[in-house]
Parts: structure tokens; sequence; C-alpha cells
């Protein structure tokens, strides 16, 4: 209901032309019967206020920020500089003639920044280009292909290497060591064609086994005896083996067999290990035999059954590396044998 | 990148990044060392490197390896502690010309190294923040206050002579 608290509401709507048409007749009603606020009808909404009646903020270039305070360096500095660096806007150049007015003072001051440019020493170069390059022998072949045919052909050199060596090391199962002691001994003008590696190393002088010591080991298995013997006597002489050995040699009975050339490794698993075998538990047992064949000599049937299973206890151990040969009469009888090791060749008469 | 345009790299951007390289460390034997790393460094990695950006990548690899070297080193040479192994101008430089090497030998590591990009290879801000990992800003505010301590640097010496 419009009353005289609330007619200017209709009024205004009235006055803009946004009121709906029961509302107007409402208030042309109320006007009437309200006269004195006719003239209100007559009221100008069109006024309105304009930018121009705004107060102007004159600070706003007091508070702005600028550029050059980033770079810690005064306005014309900044300018200077960027004029040089970047080029400047309008306004930047503009401001840079406000800030230094005297034109001479300010050309003077761009060629001194224009004159902090490093200039590069064109006589500098880099000498060893040819080093940084990459080269192929073809269009079609890179190194890639190249790098894969040397790894190729290394592969297959170093497999013929290894056949041909195993070759040699099948060949070279024997006393090897013993030869080459041998030749020590016997012709020292030989070593010097002998191969450099084996040179090179120390020898290890292994005294051949002779009747006399396969007694003594039989006699004495432990070597207590022996040990017992050192430690009463402290100062021992020794001897010098090299001028007996031949002497040794032949009264042993031990021949040595002959070869050429020795890889150390193939040396080392094939020939050394069953030499340790040969000497320190195989040497035992062939002393055992041994002794026992000389107590009850070797015409006996059943020592001569026990010396072949020695043998072949020796050879279970050491993969064969020792032979049995016999020698009989024309009655059949056993008139001798032949033992023979990696490192020992024993021959026996029968009594 | 293909094996050609490596070594077309080679010829085209050794010289920049050998003289870069002595620039600043004004050592010869180290600085060939640097390049060869450099350019070893992007045989590694050629096939994955785009022809394009090659530059890009050789400088930044230059530039790292040479930003190592120096702090492992934890010395800045300088050109007066320069002995007869180490790289000497040549004759045809002017006085101003040895006054702002003088001037840049004296600047902080990263304004020099940036301040030499932009001037001896022409880099962009952009470009040298890719190469040097700094943002372009950064870029700028070393390029704007190496060349104000240079031009003050020269100013000095002008006054001095």
């Amino acid at each position: 209901m419009i009353n005289r608290n609330n007619y200017e509401a209709y009024l205004l709507d009235y006055l803009e032309k946004s009121i709906s048409p029961q509302d107007e007749l409402l208030l042309l009603e109320f006007l009437d019967n309200n006269p004195d606020l006719k003239s209100d009808l007559e009221a100008d909404v069109s006024l309105s206020l304009s930018n121009e009646t705004l107060p102007k903020y004159g600070f706003k270039d007091a508070l702005r920020k600028h550029p050059s305070l980033e770079y810690d360096l005064s306005k014309i500095d900044y300018l200077l500089i960027k004029k040089q660096e970047e080029g400047l806007q309008k306004e930047e150049a503009a401001e840079l003639v406000l800030l230094e007015p005297n034109e001479e003072e300010l050309n003077k001051e761009s060629s001194a920044y224009a004159s902090s440019r490093l200039k590069r020493d064109k006589s500098i170069r880099f000498a060893e280009k040819l080093k940084l390059k990459r080269w192929v022998l073809n269009s079609r072949i890179d190194l890639r292909t190249i790098n894969r045919i040397a790894s190729i052909a290394v592969v297959v050199f170093l497999s013929t290497v290894i056949w041909f060596t195993q070759d040699k090391v099948a060949d070279n199962s024997g006393a090897i060591l013993s030869e080459k002691v041998d030749n020590f001994i016997e012709q020292p003008s030989q070593l010097a064609s002998a191969n450099p590696k084996v040179l090179n190393k120390k020898k290890v002088f292994q005294r051949p086994v002779s009747k006399d010591s396969l007694m003594k080991i039989a006699n004495d298995p432990m070597g207590k005896k022996e040990r017992k013997a050192s430690t009463n006597k402290k100062v021992i002489k020794i001897e010098n083996r090299t001028e007996h050995m031949p002497k040794m040699l032949a009264l042993s009975g031990v021949t040595i067999n002959t070869h050429k050339e020795i890889n150390a490794y193939e040396h080392g698993l094939n020939v050394m290990i069953p030499q340790y075998m040969s000497n320190n538990i195989l040497r035992r047992e062939l002393a055992a035999i041994y002794g026992q064949l000389e107590k009850e000599g070797t015409d006996s049937p059943k020592m001569m059954a026990f010396l072949e299973g020695g043998v072949k206890v020796l050879n279970f151990l050491s993969s064969g590396s020792v032979g049995m040969d016999k020698y009989y009469d024309k009655d059949g009888n056993i008139v001798g044998y032949r033992v023979a090791g990696s490192a020992l060749e024993v021959q026996h008469k029968a009594r | 990148m293909t094996l050609k345009e490596f070594n077309q790299a080679v010829d085209l951007y050794s010289d920049g990044i050998y003289h870069f390289v002595l620039k600043n460390i004004k050592d010869e034997d180290k600085a060939k060392d640097i390049v060869q790393d450099t350019f070893e460094k992007l045989w590694k990695k050629h096939t994955e490197v785009n022809y394009q950006k090659v530059k890009s990548y050789l400088f930044s690899t230059a530039y790292h390896t040479l930003i190592d070297l120096t702090r492992r080193e934890k010395k800045q040479a300088r050109w007066d502690e320069v002995d007869d192994n180490r790289h000497s101008e040549m004759d045809g430089y002017s006085d101003l010309n040895e006054v702002l090497h003088k001037a840049v030998a004296l600047l902080p590591e990263d304004q020099r190294m940036v301040v030499m990009m932009r001037d001896y290879e022409g880099y962009s801000y952009k470009e040298i923040g890719e190469i040097a990992h700094l943002t372009e800003s950064q870029v700028k505010v070393y390029i704007f206050r190496a060349r104000k301590f240079l031009k003050d640097y020269i100013g000095k010496i002008e006054v001095l002579v």
C-alpha cells in the first residue's frame, strides 16, 4: 500500500519508467489524494556524478617503483644501459631526455657504455678440430659398424688362441717340469731358447725319487725319525744337488720325459697338482708297496696282486697317472715289473 | 644429429667455445680439455641432440664444466697472475680492450659469464638463461650490473691516465 512514507520508491520507478501498470495506477491515485506531492513528478532523475567531478590523486608517480631499482642502478644508468642492450620505448626516451637535458653529456655517457661491450678476439681459434671430428671409411660404414667388426675380430682371435693353446696343453701332459729340470742340469745353454715366461719364474727343483728315498719313506712314513735327527743336529750341510743329480737319476732308474713348451695355467692344473699328489700321497703309497715287495719278494703272486691293487688305487686317485708293466719269462713267471707315475718310474727285476 | 652435423658443429662452434672458456679461465690447456670434454659429451648424445639446438647444448655443457672447474679450484684467475703457460692477449689489442678485459676479470663469476655470452655470441637473455639455468630477469640484472661496473671501471682508468 502506498503511503507518504514509501511513495518515493514508486515515484522513482515511475520516473525511470520501470513501474508496473498496477503500481502506476496506485501511484497516480495516491498523488491525486495528496496534491501537495504532485510536484515530485517533475523531479530530474538524469542527474549523475561524472569522472571530472572526482578529485585527482597526484601521488601515483611517487608510489610507482622505477625498474632501475631492481638493478640497483640510477634511473639514467638504467635507461642508458637499456638503450644499448635492447632499445628504449618512447616514454623511456622522453624520460631520459628529462633526466639529462644536456645532449652532449648524454652522448658521452652513451658512448661510455658502448665501450663496455666486449669484442671477440678473432685470433683465438681452436687448433685441434681434427681431434674432435669423427670419421667414417665410407658413407655406408659408420663407426658403430667398425666397432662391431672389430669386436667380432677380437672374439674370433681370442677363440683361435684358446683353441690352439688347448691343443698344446693336451700335448704337454707328462713330466714337463722334470724336463725343465733336466735341461737345467745337463743343457743350460738351451735355457735361452726356452719360453721366457717359464724362465722368468723361479724353478722349483724337484729331487727325483730314488729307491733309497722310497725305502726311507717306507721305514719312516711320518718322518718322525728324520725330524728327531734334524732337531739334534742344528747345522745341516746342504749338498750341491745339481752335481749329484745325473748320478742319482741313473741309480734310481728314473727317466724324465722331454717336452717343449709350458702353459703356466695348464701346467699348474695338469702337472703341478698331479705332481703334488704324486709327491705327497702317491709317493708314500708307492713307497709302501715298494717296501713290502722288498721284504717279501716280487715273485710272490700275493704281493704282485697287492702291487696291482695299489696301482689301481693310485690310478683312481690320480686319474690314471700311474702305469704298470709286468715282464714274464718263457715259463710265464713274472721276472720283473715297471711302475711309472707322472714324475716317477721304477723298474725292478724279480729275485 | 648425424655424424656430418656433428663435424659441422665442430667447425662452427669449437672456436667460440674455446674463446669463451679461455677468456674465463685463461689457461690454454684447461680450455682445450674443456672443449674436448664438451664435444665428447655431445658425441655420446649426438643421436638425441637436435642440430638446431646444438650450439646452445655445447655452450651449456662448456659453461657448467667451467663452473665446476672454477668452483673446484676455489679461485678465479686474474690477469695479473697469468704465467708463461697461460693465455696472453695479442699485440693487436688496444689499451681500452686491455683495461676492459681486466675489468671483466674482476666481475663476479655469474656476471662475467653472461656478459661474455651476450657480447661474444650475441645470445638473447632467454638463451643465456637456458644455457646458464637462470631466469631471464636474473640474466638481465647480471648484465645491467656488469655494464655499470665495466663503464665505471673504464671511466676511473681514463681519469687516472
